[in-house]
């Protein structure tokens, strides 16, 4: 973000005709080579995995004439352009194949995973969001007058909290606010408190790393000059900060959010094994236990759909809150 | 620094009300929980139940313990094996064995999940899919051998006979093996639908099936065939029974000890978190065996005299200790030990831990490549024996990897390992499974995973299986020490598995270790 061109509040961009359409178009075209890297990739990269599928499903005892029956009726047989071929025909009428393990639809599996991955996924979003802005302007507006301890103690605290890996914070959470206090549950998926402790272990360390941005952001912004005009106006707080100091925070927060969303979408796959979350990502580990190929690939490209999907928003977000993008069409 | 400065009301108000609110709501959002249905002690009508992935449910697919456990609350078998091993009745009420075939008497009073009557016809086209080729069940051998297999029914006799193209002497146990389970007719008109819903004879029936999720199972009324299999049976079976895919064995605990679960299956050392919490019962048992597999298809390992060395390089009890958390047992036996004909005596013939013969065996061994599972203790076992080959001058080698990996390797039958540590689970029991993996064809036609050729355990085997009665055991009983004897494989550990159920709630396990759903009871 400039530091010499803040965002006026109730600031204008002058209009800008032509670029919309041809926007709409670069990124169109760029999901679409996404999709296409993403079938390519996917097919490409599971088979590169060692281990049968025909074997995994049906174990080691499995005879080499029921591998072998197996293998066909799996359609594996075929050479590796034909399976491509098949998979590419059946892709573009929609349709992602059916499980090998337990040959349900892939289409039925993703469509009753996702849900749980997208809450998981958003909800953390949302709590690092909320959180890391709230912490960060607290703690910088706190600290702007001095409190070296506060701001020493913040540092300490996020530093360590962005470092904590999902699996240490949820087994701790498990610990305290389920086995000990007995506030939530410890797993599963059958009420709605059970969300809770995996978002908070999501959405921990992306929380505490938003808010040493934020920080850092609102440091900066608070000594801006239009912000000391705006203070010598003795504005009230609320909309001092809220209205004049939070949206020159929003690019760099928001940059962070898409990238953490999108990270998150395969990121909450530790999560969902700690917490029993049955999310697309711990139907996707089990696939590749297994060599669950359409599986695998289905989520992938559904996954990186989502993710391109989400950025975008952002990107799209981005451009309505910051005048500069939409001057400059990006 | 004041309140209009910072723009924030004074902070220590603001941060007590935000702790107080978020505590409020963490209380009210408990509460929604549903954890309270199982509270300790008081009976209820529904049992939950952790298993490790989702089940298959088509009864001839079964191949790990989550089938074997959701398949025997569903479709009965025609007998069924006791804690002992001992075969008992099932669906059928009485037998008469023979080395090629038996014929079986059934119950008259069983009906299937839809309410027609199951009839002699019915179980022999079950039993019939079973065996087609192209079903592919991947253990229909343990059940019948390498044998063509013929079912014939006598509708008015109320008979079903099977029929084997050679002598096989665990036919009838074979008849107790999950993938056995009688696929009635419904079921048999529309095979895809066997992915989705039941169809069995069982004391369940499934009501609803979230893969990933939870599979919930009702109890049937008017179920009154269920086989006597010995324990306690005091206490009301659940009506309603919820399988939850949980595949954290830590996880499965916390939801354990926060009364989310009634019961799990664990093998690995989250047990020890309820072992002497008086809220449960923790109940061990032996899921299968651990052995190490010498490949002696074209590799150094086809020198008896270098698996010996191997054999005397390793102290079993060591490696039990590391690749089951302490609790598995050192065996004897490829064959578990609560396995029917399992022979303690063949034990003798194990090679004793001996480091000094063991380097001078090794001294020109070259590379020794180990392959195993890291499902197997994270692969700690395996990273045991290549530490002890080191200790006496082996350049060892170790290749852990994924399950799938490890075993497309291990039946592969290319030559590019020399020992691998091979955890087999045995959810049916069955001896077939573990002497079939160090017998005859070496892969990929066999499942003979060493390739090891023993003459005298191939003429042991054929006794063994044309034979029935005690003189069966006492060939299978050869067949395990003579594999010992020539150090074709060197049996390591059991498989510990361990059942914990919360108080008020009890299961029997009489079959491979796994706990049987038809004998849940709540007190």
């Amino acid at each position: 973000m400039s530091r010499t061109e803040p965002i006026a509040a109730g600031a204008r961009p002058p209009a800008r005709a032509g670029g919309l359409l041809g926007a709409v178009l670069r990124k169109t075209a760029g999901v679409a080579c996404v999709l296409a890297g993403l079938v390519v990739a996917s097919f490409l990269l599971v088979r590169l995995i060692p281990g049968d599928p025909a074997r995994s499903i049906v174990g080691p005892q499995a005879t080499a004439e029921q591998i072998a029956v197996v293998r066909d009726q799996l359609g594996l047989n075929g050479a590796l352009p034909q399976q491509f071929g098949d998979y590419v025909g059946r892709l573009a009428q929609g349709d992602l194949g059916s499980s090998f393990e337990t040959g349900e639809s892939v289409r039925t599996i993703i469509e009753d995973a996702l849900p749980y991955t997208l809450a998981l996924a958003l909800l953390a979003t949302v709590l690092a969001f909320v959180a890391g802005i709230a912490l960060g302007m607290t703690v910088a507006v706190l600290c702007r007058s001095g409190r070296p301890r506060l701001d020493a103690a913040f540092q300490a605290l996020t530093s360590i909290g962005a470092s904590f890996p999902e699996y240490v914070a949820g087994t701790l959470l498990v610990l305290v606010f389920a086995i000990t206090l007995g506030l939530f549950p410890p797993g599963g998926s059958d009420s709605l408190d059970t969300i809770v402790l995996p978002v908070i272990a999501v959405g921990l360390a992306p929380t505490c790393t938003l808010a040493r941005i934020v920080r850092r952001e609102t440091a900066t912004v608070l000594e801006l000059d239009y912000m000391r005009a705006a203070r010598s106006k003795r504005l009230p707080p609320l909309r001092l900060y809220a209205r004049h100091a939070l949206p020159n925070l929003m690019t760099a927060t928001l940059s962070y959010a898409g990238l953490l969303l999108a990270g998150l979408l395969s990121g909450t796959i530790i999560a969902e094994s700690v917490f029993a979350w049955p999310g697309l990502g711990s139907r996707v580990v089990d696939a590749i236990a297994v060599r669950d190929y359409p599986v695998i690939q289905g989520a992938v490209i559904v996954l990186g759909l989502v993710a391109v999907v989400a950025t975008m928003l952002v990107d799209g977000l981005l451009g309505a809150l910051d005048p500069r993008r939409r001057r400059s069409g990006t | 620094m004041d309140a209009r400065r910072t723009g924030l009301p004074p902070g220590r108000t603001t941060a007590l009300g935000l702790i107080a609110a978020a505590t409020a709501v963490a209380a009210v959002l408990a509460g929604c929980g549903s954890g309270s249905d199982s509270t300790g002690g008081q009976a209820r009508s529904s049992v939950t139940i952790a298993i490790a992935s989702n089940p298959a449910l088509d009864p001839a697919k079964a191949a790990n313990q989550a089938d074997a456990i959701a398949l025997g609350g569903l479709y009965d078998t025609l007998v069924r094996l006791d804690a002992s091993g001992k075969v008992v009745a099932g669906l059928a009420s009485s037998w008469k064995s023979a080395p090629t075939s038996v014929a079986l008497q059934l119950r008259k009073d069983v009906t299937c999940s839809d309410g027609t009557k199951l009839t002699p016809s019915a179980v022999a086209a079950s039993l019939t899919r079973l065996v087609d080729p192209a079903t592919a069940a991947p253990y229909v051998g343990a059940s019948f051998g390498p044998n063509k297999v013929t079912v014939k029914a006598d509708d008015t006799a109320g008979r079903v006979t099977v029929s084997t193209s050679g002598p096989w002497s665990q036919l009838l146990p074979g008849l107790a093996m999950p993938w056995t389970g009688i696929v009635c007719p419904a079921g048999l008109k529309d095979p895809n639908a066997l992915a989705s819903k039941s169809f069995g004879t069982g004391p369940y029936e499934l009501e609803s099936a979230a893969p990933g999720r939870r599979f919930s199972l009702r109890r049937r009324s008017g179920y009154t065939w269920g086989p006597k299999l010995g324990g306690s049976d005091a206490g009301a079976a659940p009506t309603t029974l919820q399988l939850d895919v949980v595949a954290n064995e830590s996880t499965a605990v916390n939801m354990l000890v926060s009364g989310k679960l009634d019961i799990a299956l664990l093998g690995g050392p989250d047990v020890d978190r309820v072992a002497n919490d008086s809220g449960f019962t923790v109940t061990q048992k032996d899921g299968g065996t651990v052995w190490l597999a010498f490949n002696e298809q074209g590799t150094s390992m086809s020198d008896e005299a270098l698996r010996r060395g191997v054999a005397q390089a390793i102290d079993r009890e060591a490696f039990a200790n590391a690749a089951t958390f302490g609790r598995g047992t050192v065996i004897p036996s490829v064959v578990g030990p609560t396995t029917e004909c399992f022979d303690d005596a063949a034990g003798a013939a194990v090679p004793t831990l001996d480091a000094a013969a063991a380097r001078a065996a090794l001294s020109k061994a070259g590379t020794v490549t180990i392959i195993g599972t890291t499902q197997l203790g994270g692969g700690a076992g395996q990273e045991y024996i290549q530490a002890a080959l080191r200790d006496v001058g082996v350049d060892a080698k170790l290749r852990n990897s994924d399950t799938a990996t490890w075993s497309q390797t291990l039946t592969s039958g290319k030559g590019d390992w020399e020992l691998s540590v091979v955890p087999a689970l045995n959810p049916a029991g069955s001896i077939i499974i573990p002497i079939s993996q160090t017998t005859g064809a070496a892969p990929p036609k066999g499942t003979n995973f060493g390739g090891a050729q023993n003459p005298q355990a191939a003429a042991a085997l054929g006794k063994a299986i044309t034979q029935v009665g005690p003189e069966s055991c006492a060939a299978w009983g050869q067949v395990q020490h003579a594999l010992n004897a020539r150090v074709d494989v060197l049996p390591l550990s059991t498989l510990p598995l361990s059942i914990v159920a919360r108080d008020g709630v009890s299961v029997l396990a009489p079959q491979g270790g796994l706990p049987d759903l038809g004998t849940i009871r709540v007190r």
